[in-house]
């Protein structure tokens, strides 16, 4: 059982806490720092919704220019990325509806989105070419079926399975209560064990 | 929306680590009990050693570098939009009167005061750079342009420079073909610092 994960160690979220400092006075060097130590996990999240490099690259952009906006409402009640986080949520999702391709309701998880070119699968470390091709073939796999998920699934699984943050700060970041956390993870994990479970069974 | 069955949720919670040590320790003696329960903890462990293994969370951002300066122009841009009276002062015309202004001095007095590891107070001020681009070509110059509501001015600080020329020891060359940009350079004709005054501009210095 994984311990209660946080998004950031306390040395991490004290360098935010200090660039967050200097940014809210006006320091846009600093908030260009924070933008450096932020953008791939931003980016990822808004491509692991989108399932578009280009759209994610402009949503992640917006995401950094509404949270200077947004500076100085920041009171460090939560760490900075999971504030920043709910930013990009809010972009994401407020695209997604003016792209109409968000589906209605918690059983809905039948947005089958394609792999996009290039897509990383191969996995880490030194393998034989076999054990390669296969890996990456899991790999294709589980980004299928994670691409099948709803969107709001797709984002809590990954930022409790991936990012490893609390239900608390899930909450936060996606702007619900926890009880929808929880519902949420349910009927996720539900859905990729139903996909996956040959998969890790005869791992 | 149908509410998940009670039990299934304890599983998740105490997977995730979002029991007390009271509910979990009742949790693990329920396991004991019960090995259906047990297999199903087991199953949602591999499941997620499974996503962990195989799903990045953080993705490289394709041109890193244009994301974090296109960043920075729009920050730029809404800095002159938050103070409209600043911001009348894109024009070449208005830059070149900056420059020329007593304050270009006082630019490089604050060079001085950076490097001289003075801490410079910087509440008073608000960020209202008419600067839309810089770069110093030494990389061990780091540089920072705001305005100053005080001074009325446009500020630029250079901290790291092996030595401090004199106000007379530079000028902005006003000589390039692009009237966006413009060069600090030293006596002898080294650059120390570009600066762009339209946000289209990119820097393209020569080092």
């Amino acid at each position: 059982m994984p311990a209660p994960a946080s998004s950031q160690n306390d040395a991490e979220a004290a360098v935010d806490a200090e660039l967050v400092r200097k940014a809210q006075q006006g320091n846009a060097r600093a908030f260009d720092e924070l933008v450096t130590r932020h953008r791939s996990k931003i980016f990822g999240m808004c491509y692991h919704i989108v399932q578009n490099e280009q759209d994610a690259w402009d949503l992640a952009q917006e995401a950094f220019i509404k949270s200077w906006r947004a500076l100085p409402s920041f009171k460090g009640e939560s760490a900075f990325y999971t504030w920043l986080y709910r930013i990009a949520h809010n972009c994401t999702y407020d695209w997604m509806r003016r792209k109409r391709i968000q589906g209605d309701g918690e059983f809905n998880d039948e947005i089958a989105s394609p792999i996009a070119a290039g897509a990383q699968a191969v996995p880490r470390g030194d393998l034989r070419p076999d054990e390669a091709m296969t890996n990456a073939e899991l790999g294709v796999r589980i980004k299928l079926a994670i691409a099948t998920l709803q969107p709001d699934h797709r984002t809590v699984i990954l930022l409790r399975e991936v990012e490893g943050l609390s239900y608390e700060e899930i909450a936060i970041a996606t702007e619900c209560q926890v009880g929808t956390v929880m519902s949420r993870l349910f009927y996720a994990r539900k859905k990729l064990q139903e996909q996956l479970k040959d998969t890790y069974e005869n791992a | 929306m149908k509410t998940p069955d009670i039990t299934n949720m304890e599983i998740h919670r105490w997977f995730d680590g979002e029991m007390n040590e009271r509910e979990r320790a009742a949790f693990d003696a329920e396991m004991q009990r019960d090995p259906a329960l047990r297999a199903d903890a087991d199953a949602m462990q591999r499941l997620g050693v499974l996503l962990r293994d195989n799903v990045p969370m953080e993705r490289a951002v394709p041109n890193a570098d244009f994301f974090n300066s296109r960043i920075q122009e729009a920050i730029a841009q809404i800095q002159r939009e938050e103070s409209p009276a600043k911001a009348t002062t894109s024009s070449l015309a208005s830059w070149l009167g900056w420059l020329r202004s007593p304050w270009a001095y006082a630019a490089g007095a604050v060079a001085v005061l950076a490097l001289s590891a003075i801490v410079l107070t910087r509440e008073e001020t608000v960020t209202n750079t008419q600067v839309f681009n810089h770069y110093a070509p030494s990389p061990d110059v780091r540089v920072n342009a705001y305005h100053s509501n005080e001074a009325n001015a446009t500020v630029v600080m250079l901290d790291g420079l092996e030595e401090i020329p004199s106000a007379k020891e530079m000028f902005f060359d006003e000589s390039s073909s692009n009237s966006d940009m413009k060069m600090l350079r030293r006596a002898d004709g080294k650059v120390l610092l570009a600066v762009a005054t339209e946000a289209g501009s990119s820097p393209a210095f020569p080092r």
